[in-house]
């Protein structure tokens, strides 16, 4: 694929818009694994990132990623025109069967990126609210934006209180849930740490969630198991059997 | 086309090309249908089998360092019983030499494996992982001792009937003297190098990088280490090798064959191109080509 666009949207976080040559494919929760240097071995490995966005008709692929090691640094400098090798359609992505339903999308950090696609895909069909979660305003600005632009109700949580909610996002969904909201479905993305605690959450309130996990890839095809994760239903591959997987059956390291 | 005999014979398997996936890299020969096509491969060795179920070690079991990579995945595997239930089925038809790799905790271990494969008609060797960095008991602890090295590769060799390779490690003073050990044990095969014990310490964190804290190092990284054992044993001792160790492109395997291997084992780079394998054999066609040779076999051990 060509680079289209590859620009700064936030502090060290930055949108690429990738342009496939013949048909652009995925499904919302599913990741590309991105090689970001073909004439070096540093970095060796692909890095996945969840996609954004896809514009089948102008066969337009989007991600959005926070620079945050050697591999996000050489890609921010990635210019326009430029060839990128992509391995794509990876992963099961998220469940898109719920229709007439109450909906919550709640991302945290860079877990908010495959939200968007989602919510799009699903936001005619269902009620949804957007819960979006950083340490402040200036890294949700971007996203905040791209939500506000559906027909959905978006609420906003930061650490330091400088947009929306004054806390975690866990916080503002325990609030939430708390004034009586009705809730069907979660969707959920984001630091380990908070979909742990949403686990907890979910499973006293009973309600259905899926939760997309992160971990450290090799291959991004299932081949090397760096990324196995433990569930109740034994051990799972995230690049594979996941990234999206039931809440309640990830097993968490203590 | 003027495509080059690109045919190897070893011991008794018969590859169309000098190119081997690496255990565990590989899955089990159907994961990557979808990057490549299998049967244009020289050979396929599978992910390592034990007797019992593993699932493997805790997350982060992979770091990446410079032109390398560290991995501590702990052998994760059905273990022996749901490997003939459910791998052999999807396996046996493929026409193409199948090895299957094989890790025990114990000599009896390492046997009973052997034995249970023997009856299995669609695997065609048994590569004997005396070399795994990653678990505690056995592993690499029977693949630094040359004694213990005799003894498993004795062992299995009263069990198995086909071709024994045995895996090496590089984590030894003297590579020669465990690929002597296992020739005298029985070993009709040596391949090498598996990982170099490593690590990866995080700065802001200031601890390991890996759950495990160790990991195996492979990658461009490893490539001059891994071809000087090759070349060291190819000097020393009369037995087949299958070379591997950071092998990326066509030149990185044509140089381990100069050294003296009759076939390369290709692993990282599939991980980062899942369809480097294929790649890496036409560009050894390439060299030959290019080089007017019509036969790969020509180039084994030249240079020495």
């Amino acid at each position: 694929m060509f680079v289209k666009n590859n620009e700064k949207v936030g502090p060290d976080i930055y949108k690429m818009v990738l342009k496939a040559e013949k048909k652009i494919e995925g499904n919302p929760g599913q990741f590309i694994h991105l090689k970001i240097n073909n004439d070096s071995y540093d970095p060796l490995l692909r890095r996945p990132f969840s996609i954004f966005d896809i514009n089948e008709k102008r066969k337009f692929l989007t991600i959005v990623y926070k620079v945050c090691g050697r591999g996000t640094e050489l890609m921010k400098d990635i210019k326009n025109g430029d060839e990128v090798d992509i391995l794509n359609n990876l992963g099961n992505g998220f469940n898109l069967k719920n229709k007439n339903k109450n909906i919550i999308l709640i991302g945290g950090g860079m877990g908010i990126a495959p939200l968007y696609f989602l919510a799009k895909k699903i936001y005619k069909i269902n009620k949804l609210m957007v819960l979006l979660g950083a340490k402040n305003n200036e890294e949700l600005d971007f996203m905040n934006d791209k939500f506000s632009n559906l027909d959905v109700e978006v609420y906003n949580a930061t650490i330091d209180g400088s947009l929306g909610f004054k806390g975690t996002i866990v916080e503002l969904l325990k609030d939430l849930i708390i004034d009586e909201q009705e809730i069907d479905y979660i969707y959920s993305c984001g630091p380990t740490v908070m979909l742990k605690e949403m686990k907890s959450l979910v499973i006293n309130e009973n309600i259905e969630a899926e939760a997309s996990l992160e971990e450290r890839m090799g291959c991004g095809i299932g081949v090397c198991l760096s990324c196995t994760v433990r569930t109740n239903n034994g051990n799972m591959r995230v690049c594979k059997e996941g990234p999206i997987f039931p809440l309640k059956e990830v097993i968490f390291d203590e | 086309m003027n495509e080059k005999n690109l045919n190897i014979k070893l011991v008794n398997l018969q590859l169309k090309n000098p190119v081997v996936t690496a255990s565990g890299t590989f899955g089990f020969g159907t994961e990557l249908d979808d990057y490549l096509s299998v049967t244009n491969l020289g050979a396929i060795t599978l992910k390592g089998i034990t007797v019992e179920e593993s699932k493997g070690n805790a997350l982060p079991r992979i770091a990446e360092t410079p032109a390398g990579i560290l991995n501590s995945i702990g052998l994760e595997n059905p273990g022996i019983k749901k490997f003939k239930e459910e791998v052999i089925p999807e396996i046996k038809n493929l026409k193409i030499p199948i090895i299957a790799n094989i890790s025990g905790y114990s000599i009896n271990e390492f046997v009973q494996l052997a034995d249970s494969l023997e009856s299995e008609k669609c695997i065609d060797a048994i590569e004997v992982n005396v070399s795994c960095p990653n678990i505690k008991d056995g592993g690499m602890a029977f693949g630094t001792d040359t004694n213990m090295i005799y003894k498993v590769t004795k062992e299995v060799s009263k069990v198995y009937s086909g071709p024994i390779i045995v895996k090496l490690s590089p984590n030894v003073t003297d590579i020669v003297e465990m690929a002597q050990a296992a020739a005298e044990g029985g070993a009709n095969i040596i391949s090498l190098i598996n990982t170099l014990l490593g690590m990866a310490i995080n700065i802001n964190k200031r601890k390991a990088v890996l759950a495990n804290t160790f990991g195996g190092l492979s990658g461009p990284a490893v490539k001059p280490i891994a071809l000087r054992m090759v070349y060291q044993i190819y000097e020393a001792i009369d037995i087949p090798i299958i070379g591997m160790g950071g092998i990326m492109k066509g030149k990185d395997a044509v140089e381990f064959l100069l050294a003296g291997a009759s076939a390369v084992g290709v692993g990282t780079a599939t991980l980062r191109d899942p369809a480097a394998s294929i790649t890496i054999i036409s560009e050894i066609n390439e060299y030959l080509k290019e080089n007017d040779i019509d036969n790969v076999g020509e180039i084994i051990g030249k240079a020495h």
